[in-house]
């Protein structure tokens, strides 16, 4: 599938193009914002704590919070933690998954047995009270939360691959390149890895956005990302306190992380049905 | 047969086991029991004495075999920052859970099962790409996000119903349940499209429909029939799935007393007895739904049957 008929697929999708554009400019806006403002997301100001966005007669594009701290600036360093998180999960979850699933489907047998009770067992324990366990024992930190959501994704990817090398396997490609003496390590990174890369693109889009919500997630329980760091959920956690008279808080961060999540969630979706029309799934 | 039936017992208890075992493993061999209970500055000859009390001093192995001869009778030891057993205090708190998570599963499953039968027989339609989107939305929202909003609607501005709390009135569990039921009744709407959308290109409705069945009795004696039984089994993966993972947040939005909030607060005090009980509790219930749905599937699916008698 070439990058031109990608696009053309979607000018006939209204909705997805909307949603890729929207998730490009929250990606951007992510990026280059935190580079580029000289506004401290952390500088507080408490002759300008909690008042409401410019636009209703107050401070800043969205308002301020308890600490009188720049809304949207906060908002714009905490997507672009989200982001940060997510991409780093995805990777690790990505890498890890698909080597086991490469390994399972391709090889089979005790290995893919062994392999594939692992992942029903991690499937069957819920993610978010185990990542909650590890942050209360082992401490908050960015890096640890990126490895432990990475580490509760691998099973998916893993699942999606090993089904798609089973499809492959039995192709002629493989067979042929079996039959003129390649050896097992170059078929699966030469012939099966490449073949696999399009329900991969998908899954690693629908992964990403559950992993921002994730994140946000424990963000807001108070097992996420700490002060100074900046997280859409802490933000929110601090927004709740003052959601009778300072609504703007709480609703703005999570419209965000909506529209970022959503985004990304619909594109994802997309990808699947035009990657792989008869769906792997998990 | 039986040999399915022990095998996926089997497998239940080596889910429970696997979590004990990671749990045990985070919460003294990663971690030091020692100095996540006692505050941060403890003097040492406390700590040492404090370990010696618990059996801390033990070689780790020693420890895990201890741990695991107590949990068979499910003895955690005693929670010191609720007081009393640890045991105790998590099936305390669960009928609080339970009485939002239950409602809440069957509610979504209900709507996304109806609903997910409309979008199905019309693909095309405005209806089912509406309720297309607005099951991605739901399914891309923050639940802590919903619910704030839906506090800062009906409770702040409106003042209908209570911002949270617990009182086992009808209209303090609207909100914790509606939000709890929004992932269920999306999974479920996506899964009953999808399955019967499925089912009604198969040949068989082309073949009822022939001999002059009405739309209502195809959908009813055979389309339904085929597609429920992945969507019951989703309904009781889905029910493990809120139990411990939704219900954590919903609780601590919504200030209810179950045992997902037992859960953040235990692991705030580093209270390791109640965590281990809470983790314990969590596996099997969890583990236990999950076994209820394969052995559902078993038995409202006869094809499974017969694979299992003529294969093994």
């Amino acid at each position: 599938m070439t990058v031109g008929s990608l696009l053309g697929s979607l000018r006939r999708q209204p909705v997805i193009a909307v949603a890729a554009i929207v998730a490009a400019v929250l990606l951007i806006l992510a990026v280059a914002y935190p580079l580029l403002t000289h506004v401290d997301p952390n500088g507080s100001q408490l002759r300008l704590r909690l008042q409401p966005p410019s636009w209703l007669g107050g401070e800043g594009l969205l308002g301020t919070d308890q600490l009188g701290r720049d809304l949207w600036t906060r908002i714009l360093f905490g997507l672009r933690t989200s982001f940060l998180v997510s991409i780093g999960a995805c990777v690790v979850g990505a890498v890890v998954g698909t080597a086991v699933g490469l390994a399972a489907g391709y090889f089979g047998g005790k290995l893919d047995a062994v392999l594939m009770r692992i992942t029903d067992i991690q499937l069957s324990f819920p993610a978010l009270l185990l990542a909650m366990l590890v942050v209360g024992l082992l401490g908050k930190g960015i890096w640890l939360l990126v490895l432990i959501l990475g580490l509760s994704t691998w099973m998916i990817f893993a699942r999606v691959i090993r089904s798609a090398v089973l499809q492959i396997r039995s192709t002629e490609l493989v067979v042929s390149s079996t039959s003129i003496g390649a050896t097992r390590t170059r078929i699966v990174l030469r012939h099966v890895l490449p073949n696999v890369l399009g329900p991969l693109a998908a899954l690693v889009a629908l992964e990403f956005a559950r992993i921002m919500l994730a994140e946000a997630s424990l963000s807001f329980l108070g097992f996420g990302v700490e002060p100074p760091g900046i997280s859409l959920g802490a933000i929110l956690a601090g927004g709740r306190d003052y959601l009778q008279s300072q609504w703007w808080i709480a609703t703005f961060a999570g419209l965000f992380l909506a529209l970022a999540v959503l985004s990304t969630n619909l594109v994802g979706s997309w990808l699947q049905r035009v990657v792989d029309p008869t769906r792997v799934t998990t | 047969m039986t040999r399915y039936l022990a095998g996926r017992l089997g497998q239940f208890l080596i889910v429970v086991g696997g979590a004990l075992l990671v749990v045990f493993i985070l919460l003294y061999a990663i971690a030091d029991p020692a100095r996540t209970m006692l505050p941060v500055g403890t003097p040492d000859n406390v700590v040492a004495d404090f370990r010696a009390r618990y059996g801390f001093d033990q070689p780790l192995l020693v420890q895990l075999g201890t741990f695991f001869a107590k949990a068979v009778h499910f003895d955690f030891g005693e929670s010191l920052w609720q007081g009393g057993s640890a045991i105790g205090s998590v099936l305390a708190h669960l009928p609080a859970t339970l009485l939002i998570a239950i409602p809440a599963v069957v509610l979504g499953a209900a709507a996304g099962l109806v609903l997910g039968t409309v979008a199905a027989r019309r693909p095309d339609s405005g209806l089912a790409q509406a309720l297309n989107v607005f099951a991605y939305g739901v399914i891309s929202v923050a639940e802590f996000w919903v619910g704030l909003m839906l506090i800062l609607i009906f409770a702040v501005i409106m003042g209908w119903l209570p911002t949270g709390g617990y009182d086992p009135k009808p209209a303090t569990l609207v909100l914790p349940v509606l939000v709890l039921a929004m992932k269920p009744f999306a999974q479920i709407f996506q899964l009953t499209q999808s399955t019967m959308v499925t089912e009604y290109g198969k040949q068989y409705v082309m073949a009822a429909r022939a001999k002059g069945l009405g739309e209502v009795a195809v959908a009813r004696e055979h389309v339904i029939r085929n597609a429920a039984i992945p969507v019951v089994t989703l309904g009781f993966y889905e029910l493990g799935r809120v139990f411990v993972g939704t219900a954590v947040i919903v609780e601590v939005v919504f200030a209810w007393p179950g045992i997902g909030r037992l859960a953040v607060g235990a692991l705030e005090h580093g209270d390791v007895f109640l965590v281990q009980a809470i983790v314990a509790v969590a596996a099997i219930v969890v583990a236990g739904l999950n076994l209820g749905a394969d052995l559902l599937y078993f038995r409202l699916d006869p094809r499974t049957r017969s694979v299992l008698k003529g294969g093994s």
